[in-house]
């Protein structure tokens, strides 16, 4: 939105005749917000259909193509580097070449008239959430943990873009699937996760990138409980109150690592030294950490200190700055009440992060070492706190 | 519509065109008549509850919309067997 309105101004600097602004604001709306054209255009459609029966497909296809991709559009702005791709709807019909079809891998769904738009919603948005969703990350996990990352980022989009579905979704789909225990319990520590505004950020920003490692071997058992004590250390941390420094803010696995630093102290803000946590940081980075998250409040005076101590540690450490986003969070007040907040968070990414995990790298961190991926054993930061 | 974001495309077929497609795949009659099961739970496969169809080995295999199917044709989906 601020790169349109930046676009805008200078438009309008540009003193050109009005229709040719005109005519570039509309061709800029059709390139910033394809979704929201697409959006309008069912409304445009429906009274086409209402006049003379015509456009039933336009319906359906716009419905479909215009929320998904807003949610997908909103997904890149929660996780960088997660590249995820928007959903296009082709119709089949009797012109197709059907031999091929009958060699291929092509599955086509079948779209009820659009009196039954919700159905047609669903299907086609949960067909489409199981084949791109953490599509390399997926070959490494469970069944179960596969299946709970569709059903929980199905209803994040059903709530957000068609809400009034939401409830249908969990009775009719949501319900019967979340009949095994594990899955249920799967999706109620992610509800809580998102709570404090780190089930993108952190636990999908993190899964992309173990999808993006090589691994010389399929699923694996190791790979399966690494990622459920992630999930487990993301959940703990959730729960933790603000000034608990017992609760572990690091994650050290064998194929993930990653630490939570919680920026600042108003006593430590305020003494300026942000040398406390390059220190700190220091000795994550001695761990060979990959990914290191600082996080703190977004209010001018601490993201500015969080700025300032990204700026030295990138310096000191040569890591890189993968995100930085202010982001809505319920944490958790000393009496343990849910309180809304407005974070911030800085991802730094270390230059030399572990991608490919041969046999070697294998035997010497893995097999050999016989690595402790007990959340629960991990330490705490000596700074964390706020 | 400009749109530069990549796409994956899902390939539907409305209910409007169902009868023409299943009968360019020599199976309408069979749908018509019954004779259709899903893949997963073995149910006769009819108008009501028809989800999807794919193929497999050189034939073409239904699913039903019962849940439990439809999860496992999302498993289907995730390990390969098939694409969108």
């Amino acid at each position: 939105m601020k790169e349109f309105s930046d676009f805008l101004k200078f438009l309008v600097s540009l003193q050109l005749p009005g229709i040719v602004i005109g005519g570039v604001v509309v061709a800029a709306v059709l390139f910033y917000f394809p979704e929201k054209i697409e959006k309008w255009s069912v409304l445009l459609w429906r009274v086409v259909y209402f006049l003379c029966k015509r456009g039933e497909k336009k319906i359906i296809t716009h419905d479909i193509q215009g929320r998904v991709n807003s949610y997908i559009k909103s997904l890149r702005k929660e996780i960088p580097s997660m590249n995820p791709v928007g959903v296009s709807i082709h119709w089949v019909s009797d012109g197709e070449d059907f031999d091929d079809f009958v060699k291929g891998k092509t599955l086509i769904i079948r779209m009820k008239h659009h009196a039954d738009q919700n159905r047609n919603f669903v299907y086609a948005s949960m067909v489409f959430i199981s084949k791109t969703l953490l599509r390399k990350a997926k070959k490494y996990l469970s069944k179960t943990q596969r299946e709970s990352f569709d059903l929980f980022v199905g209803r994040k989009l059903f709530e957000k873009e068609k809400p009034e579905i939401a409830d249908h979704f969990f009775e009719e789909y949501f319900s019967k699937a979340t009949s095994s225990d594990k899955l249920m319990e799967l999706c109620e520590k992610y509800e809580l996760i998102d709570k404090t505004g780190l089930f993108y950020p952190v636990l999908i920003q993190e899964l992309t990138f173990f999808g993006e490692k090589v691994f010389y071997q399929a699923r694996a058992d190791k790979m399966i409980a690494e990622i459920k004590g992630f999930i487990d250390f993301l959940y703990n941390y959730s729960n933790r109150v603000v000034g608990d420094d017992e609760t572990p803010t690091n994650f050290e696995g064998a194929y993930q690592r990653c630490g939570i630093v919680i920026i600042a102290k108003r006593i430590k803000r305020e003494s300026g030294k942000v040398s406390p946590y390059v220190n700190y940081v220091e000795k994550l980075v001695k761990k060979r950490l990959e990914n290191i998250y600082l996080i703190g409040s977004a209010v001018d005076e601490n993201r500015g200190f969080i700025d300032t101590v990204s700026s030295e540690i990138q310096t000191k450490f040569k890591y890189y700055q993968g995100a930085a986003k202010v982001f809505k969070a319920k944490i958790k007040n000393p009496i343990g009440e849910r309180i809304d907040a407005d974070n911030y968070l800085i991802l730094l990414r270390s230059p030399t992060s572990q991608r490919v995990y041969d046999a070697e790298y294998q035997y010497q961190y893995i097999e050999g070492a016989d690595t402790v991926i007990d959340a629960s054993q991990e330490g705490t930061s000596p700074v964390a706190s706020s | 519509m400009f749109n530069l974001t990549p796409k994956k495309t899902v390939h539907a077929v409305h209910d409007n065109d169902l009868e023409k497609v299943l009968s360019r795949l020599g199976l309408f009659n069979k749908f018509k008549n019954g004779e259709l099961s899903c893949k997963f739970c073995h149910e006769g496969i009819s108008i009501k509850n028809l989800h999807s169809f794919f193929p497999q080995s050189g034939s073409v295999k239904f699913a039903c919309d019962d849940g439990e199917c439809v999860r496992a044709l999302h498993a289907f989906l995730e390990d390969g067997e098939i694409d969108l």
